[in-house]
């Protein structure tokens, strides 16, 4: 904790300055790597109105690595599996150091927006998004409303 | 021919090995030029010496590009791009006009559909046009304007004034600034719009002592003039929409650390979004541009920018010292040859070519090794000039 590269420090002022739109980051008090987030879900999305939590860390060789995040909240959501991992490209191969949480928080947003069910990681929720769409988005907003308060 | 010059002729070795290894035979060597004098292009590696020696019992996923040194070099004629138009007067007569800046006195020329002729033994470039001007001795000075009037287009065809091929074959316009010594060629062509010619700048590149090299934009310099020159006046809307918008003052810093001004281009694709520093880390780690991806060959530190003093209050920003140091940086250097042309690759802004490179070198010996190694190596060029 010593030696908090200014860089996160900076990231961490910012992200509670000016917080992105519907979005919240907050780092641990105990371990400033590690930050509680809140998502909410986007406007005319199934996800709409629901409070999403997800956790944060950023590992020793951040930025040069992605931050790992994961949902804590269970959705519905092709993308996301039950264990709340997220299939995104810039969390994996497609990361950039010049990639930021805030960057990360929003494109999750958006991933919530637009769930693409041809690169799934929840393969079940996948093939029903894909046979059923219009059951599949009433049945992640259930959800929503079941667990995302 | 200096050093940088075999260098660029022949680039390091190890840039295009299909293998993560070094070639042991060179590896030796790459230690004797910090003592004696260096030997041959290939083993004047500098920077990279010890991160590729204490590499090779590493697996490595990626070959490291590589950290290329920068010369500065003083350019002292500059047509600025920008400035030049043409306007129609009447009849297919149209009005050339454009600035310059000479630190020296100069000669102007201008060629209208012109070839390029390399002259070899005078080392000059020389040109056979369809028309020429010529204006002597313009006196050093900033600002200098260039205007020609009663330019008639009207003898050539519309294919010979949009050409876009300035060296194989005749170029539209062609602009010389030429000193005793030194030579700045501008390459433009002209577009149709509507039933009048406009004018569109091709290229630039200078001729310094025989060397030529190429002038390119770096990208992440613009924002910092634009920031720091409140005389420049913005000239287009869009440049206007670009500075009503407040300009976050991280935009010139290292994406990497956000504390740091950059300083660092990344070649091909020329974004300056990083300080030296962490590019030193960046290169270990991965071989794409953070802010493009595209495959990185060479890494170029800009000596004339001034770090940002790290400061222990981090809430109190910088700017305002940061846009003073800047006003004055000189932005060429030499990108040392990762290309199979002869010419080189100067990379410069726009505007500020020629200003205190003098300057510049003393700082930049007060800084990092990194940039001391730099003025080695053009050292070496002006000893073997």
């Amino acid at each position: 904790m010593s030696s908090l590269p200014r860089r996160i420090f900076k990231e961490t002022q910012k992200l509670i300055t000016e917080p992105p739109p519907g979005i919240s980051a907050t780092p641990h008090e105990d371990n400033l790597r590690h930050f509680k987030v809140i998502i909410t879900g986007p406007a005319t999305s199934p996800y709409e109105n629901g409070i999403f939590n997800l956790e944060l860390f950023l590992p020793d060789n951040y930025p040069m690595v992605p931050p790992k995040v994961r949902f804590l909240t269970k959705i519905y959501h092709p993308n996301i599996d039950r264990l709340g991992r997220i299939c995104l490209d810039i969390l994996k191969d497609k990361w950039s150091p010049a990639l930021q949480i805030r960057t990360v928080l929003l494109s999750i947003q958006a991933l919530l927006s637009s769930p693409n069910p041809d690169d799934p990681l929840a393969n079940d929720v996948a093939e029903h998004w894909k046979k059923d769409e219009n059951g599949a988005i009433a049945k992640a907003r259930e959800w929503t409303q079941t667990h995302a308060k | 021919m200096g050093i940088t010059a075999s260098l660029r002729r022949d680039p390091p070795q190890t840039v295009d090995l299909p293998n993560n290894t070094v070639p042991p035979q060179n590896s030796e060597a790459y230690f004797l030029m910090f003592g004696g004098p260096p030997i041959t292009g290939t083993q004047f590696l500098e920077q990279n010496v010890f991160y590729v020696q204490s590499q090779r019992h590493v697996q490595q996923p990626v070959i490291p590009p590589e950290f290329k040194e920068t010369v500065t070099i003083q350019n002292d004629l500059n047509l600025l791009k920008r400035s030049l138009k043409i306007t129609p007067t009447d009849q297919s007569k149209y009005t050339l006009e454009f600035e310059f800046d000479s630190r020296v006195p100069c000669d102007v020329f201008v060629h209208l559909i012109a070839k390029e002729f390399k002259d070899k033994s005078t080392k000059r470039n020389t040109f056979k046009s369809a028309l020429s001007f010529k204006k002597k001795f313009y006196e050093a000075a900033s600002g200098n304007t260039y205007k020609e009037t009663n330019i008639d287009l009207s003898p050539y065809s519309a294919m010979q004034l949009t050409m876009e091929s300035p060296e194989s074959f005749e170029c539209p316009l062609v602009v010389e600034l030429r000193s005793n010594e030194n030579c700045q060629i501008t390459y433009a062509q002209f577009v149709q719009s509507g039933a009048v010619y406009g004018i569109k700048f091709i290229k630039q590149k200078i001729i310094i002592n025989g060397q030529t090299f190429e002038l390119a934009d770096i990208y992440g310099f613009d924002q910092q003039e634009d920031h720091h020159d409140p005389s420049e006046k913005p000239k287009s809307p869009a440049d206007m929409v670009m500075n009503i918008e407040d300009v976050d003052p991280d935009d010139s810093k290292c994406v990497i650390c956000i504390t740091d001004q950059a300083d660092t281009a990344v070649l091909p694709c020329r974004h300056m979004c990083m300080c030296h520093g962490c590019a030193k880390i960046l290169r270990l780690q991965t071989n794409k541009c953070p802010i493009c991806r595209t495959q990185i060959d060479n890494l170029i530190v800009l000596e004339g920018i001034e770090p940002v003093e790290v400061q222990e209050e981090p809430s109190q920003p910088q700017v305002d010292k940061n846009k003073e140091t800047q006003e004055d940086q000189e932005d060429i250097t030499d990108s040392q040859g990762e290309d199979e042309r002869n010419e080189d690759e100067v990379e410069q802004t726009d505007k500020k070519k020629k200003k205190k490179s003098k300057t510049r070198k003393n700082k930049a010996e007060e800084k990092e090794p990194l940039v001391e190694d730099a003025n080695t190596s053009s050292s070496s060029i002006t000893q073997e000039m």
